[in-house]
């Protein structure tokens, strides 16, 4: 009968996929939706393919899952992934669906799971992947992710035995889970600018876990990011197996020590938390075997996902888009800190506010507080335009990080701000937008675009 | 003034240190003293006008209560009357009642301050945007949280929820102002929030000011979340 039931689930799965597609929609989510209704237990009966990753972790996971997808692409692997949508258990049974024929036998080399943190407890224990990567844990929305300590103990509680973790040393929430299970650790090593106190508003976990003591870093490179230990007992990071050591914008090149020997390869982004990405992708490539020429034709060929980061170049003005995590602070600094380091003058557009809560809630501001606003009190930065319901509150902040009022200005309506975006005496103009408005911060460059062609 | 922060480096979950941030500028001259995990807290040396506790994890209450535990009674006396301010703000709310009960039935005992009790439900998150009655004024904010408290009287209450939920879903009293506690289950930066309770809060700690540092911006993000808070088709969650 579950037999029965699971050939059901996937014809009837695979029939919504299409419909859902025919409308010139994702169909990333109801198809799991429809095999889970027909075939509960989706998950535990659908066969595997050789390697199953699951990516999960607070910030980082879509930009990991994407690129694997694409390294693993590389690689001449057939391989699906949830990249296109939905990461919670709907999302995942639907990638699960694409990775099997009408027969439901498994018709590629590789899953790759995109794995909400959150729903990791329904996920996990089912998938059962080969490996998993954890990018990091840090503070994310109250409302769904409470805290790092819930999140840890989910993804600790649920995650199977067999399944080989890829951490991240460097975090002393996430490096800590399932000491039992097989790991591997990545990391980024010492690096000019690093500090050594926390310095960002938010640094959760620089306690030490076994004795409450204030750790002492090493290095320190945001947040509670970076290598650790405890001055009253023997708690310390773990050591790196792969570990970045020079990062070379200039020439592009991020320069590795890989299982103790050294190795070059092109840096796919001079953000710091993507050469961790980089480094999670490295890892679990090395892991798998791949090599080192491979690796380097891989790096050589993928690139970060349009959809997080873009710019568009309008005469002598350039757009760029820069997708952060509404509700998440640490995004959302993270984001803050690479608009302000970057040497233009420009005007700098917010669009933050949760497009769900809008509709019939009001927004909780309190994460506002969290986000470091003072980076982005710069001369380059001639203009910020606050746009949304919350417009006043993220005003209040900026204010009080000690921005000039006279270079604010708050336009609630998204579209009609798009009439006031300054665009004299600079360079670039950075458009922040929350990852659930995609759609309304496209129309907004549009419009912006339309505007910015005008006055070449 | 001084104004004790217990516990910052856990103790700092969901925005509330626009708290601090708010105070630090409305009271320049204000001493600001961090007390880490390990550390004695100041208040018990004495001449503290504001001690602040506010959000934490579950697991963090505990590791808090161990830290506290030793100094009950002395806190007992102090809440019942002096100079101190104890201010808590989020979850930190559960500490001052007799108990919190684990989701497998354990209890871990509280500071006892008050007659509430907490039963914790994780993983089931509790949201609600809130709205309180508080004297004459109206404070806008919101909840998370994994517990729920009960067993609170109108004579201690901080005030009457107008709308969403109080200190458990069938109550309409939530938070505590009695003696020299305040404590609400109100979340993260609840004086930016209400510049109305911010005077008061200065007034309450003898500390009054004309106006509040942009005053005016606060007063308009304050108007237009109260504005919202009337719609017709509100979802509390």
């Amino acid at each position: 009968m579950a037999k029965i039931r699971f050939h059901l689930a996937v014809i009837a799965a695979k029939l919504t996929g299409k419909l859902i597609r025919l409308l010139g929609r994702k169909g990333s989510h109801n198809p799991g939706v429809v095999a889970l209704k027909i075939c509960p237990n989706f998950m535990d009966l659908a066969p595997r393919a050789k390697l199953v990753v699951c990516v999960t972790g607070t910030n980082g996971k879509t930009t990991v899952s994407n690129m694997l997808t694409d390294a693993l692409l590389v690689t001449g692997r057939k391989v699906v992934s949830n990249r296109a949508g939905s990461n919670i258990v709907p999302g995942c049974v639907t990638n699960l669906v694409n990775s099997l024929s009408w027969t439901g036998k498994c018709a590629v080399d590789a899953t790759v799971f995109e794995t909400d943190e959150r729903a990791s407890r329904l996920i996990l224990p089912h998938l059962k992947p080969d490996y998993m990567i954890v990018t990091n844990l840090s503070r994310d929305t109250l409302k769904r992710n409470a805290h790092t300590d819930y999140i840890f103990s989910v993804i600790d509680t649920y995650c199977p035995e067999t399944v080989k973790l890829i951490l991240n040393a460097d975090c002393t929430c996430s490096s800590q889970l399932r000491p039992g299970n097989d790991r591997v650790f990545f990391g980024v090593g010492a690096q000019p600018g690093d500090h050594t106190e926390p310095y960002n508003l938010i640094a959760d976990n620089t306690l030490c876990p076994k004795c409450g003591t204030k750790l002492q870093y090493e290095y320190l490179r945001y947040n509670h990011i970076g290598k650790v230990k405890c001055p009253e007992c023997d708690f310390a990071s773990y050591e790196a197996k792969n570990l970045a050591t020079v990062i070379d914008g200039e020439n592009g090149t991020l320069s590795v020590t890989m299982n103790g020997e050294s190795a070059r390869f092109k840096l796919i982004s001079e953000m710091m938390h993507n050469v961790y990405n980089q480094m999670a992708i490295l890892t679990l490539l090395d892991e798998i075997g791949t090599d080192k020429a491979m690796i380097e034709k891989i790096f050589d060929t993928i690139r970060l996902p349009d959809i997080r980061f873009n710019e568009t170049q309008v005469g002598k003005l350039s757009l760029v888009m820069s997708m952060g995590k509404g509700q998440n602070s640490v995004s959302v600094s993270r984001n803050f800190d690479f608009v302000a380091n970057e040497p233009e003058d420009k005007t700098v557009i917010l669009d933050m506010d949760d497009p769900f809560d809008r509709r019939k809630s009001v927004e909780y501001m309190g994460w506002i507080w969290d986000v470091e606003y003072e980076q982005l009190c710069r001369d380059n930065i001639k203009q910020v335009l606050i746009t949304g319901p919350r417009c006043y509150d993220h005003k209040a902040r900026l204010l009080l990080a000690g921005f000039p009022e006279e270079k604010i200005l708050c336009v609630m309506d998204e579209m009609e701000a798009m009439d006031h975006v300054l665009l004299e005496g600079v360079e670039k103009i950075y458009l922040i937008f929350d990852c659930t408005t995609l759609d309304l911060a496209n129309r907004m460059k549009a419009k912006l675009l339309g505007i910015m062609e005008g006055k070449k | 003034m001084r104004i004790e922060i217990l516990y910052s480096d856990l103790c700092c979950l969901y925005g509330d240190k626009g708290n601090t941030m708010f105070l630090r500028k409305c009271l320049p001259e204000a001493e600001f003293i961090e007390t880490p995990l390990n550390g004695k807290p100041a208040f018990l040396e004495g001449d503290v006008d504001v001690v602040y506790l506010c959000s934490m994890s579950e697991k963090s209450q505990e590791l808090v209560l161990s830290r506290l535990m030793p100094y009950r009674d002395t806190i007992a006396a102090m809440a019942k009357e002096g100079r101190t301010l104890f201010f808590f703000v989020g979850n930190a709310y559960e500490l001052v009642g007799q108990y919190i009960q684990r989701e497998d039935g354990s209890k871990v005992d509280a500071l006892g301050l008050f007659n509430i009790y907490t039963k914790r439900q994780t993983p089931n998150r509790f949201n609600s945007l809130m709205k309180i009655g508080f004297g004459e004024m109206t404070l806008l904010g919101f909840t998370s949280r994994f517990s729920h408290s009960y067993g609170l009287t109108s004579d201690i209450a901080m005030g009457r929820v107008e709308a969403g939920s109080g200190e458990n879903p069938t109550s309409k009293l939530e938070g505590i102002y009695s003696g020299s506690v305040l404590a609400t289950y109100l979340s993260g930066p609840v004086l930016v929030s209400n510049p109305h309770f911010a005077h008061w809060f200065l007034r309450r700690i003898g500390a009054p000011l004309d106006k509040l540092p942009c005053e005016e911006i606060l007063l308009q993000a304050y108007e237009q979340r109260l504005k919202d808070f009337t719609r017709d088709d509100l979802e509390m969650a």
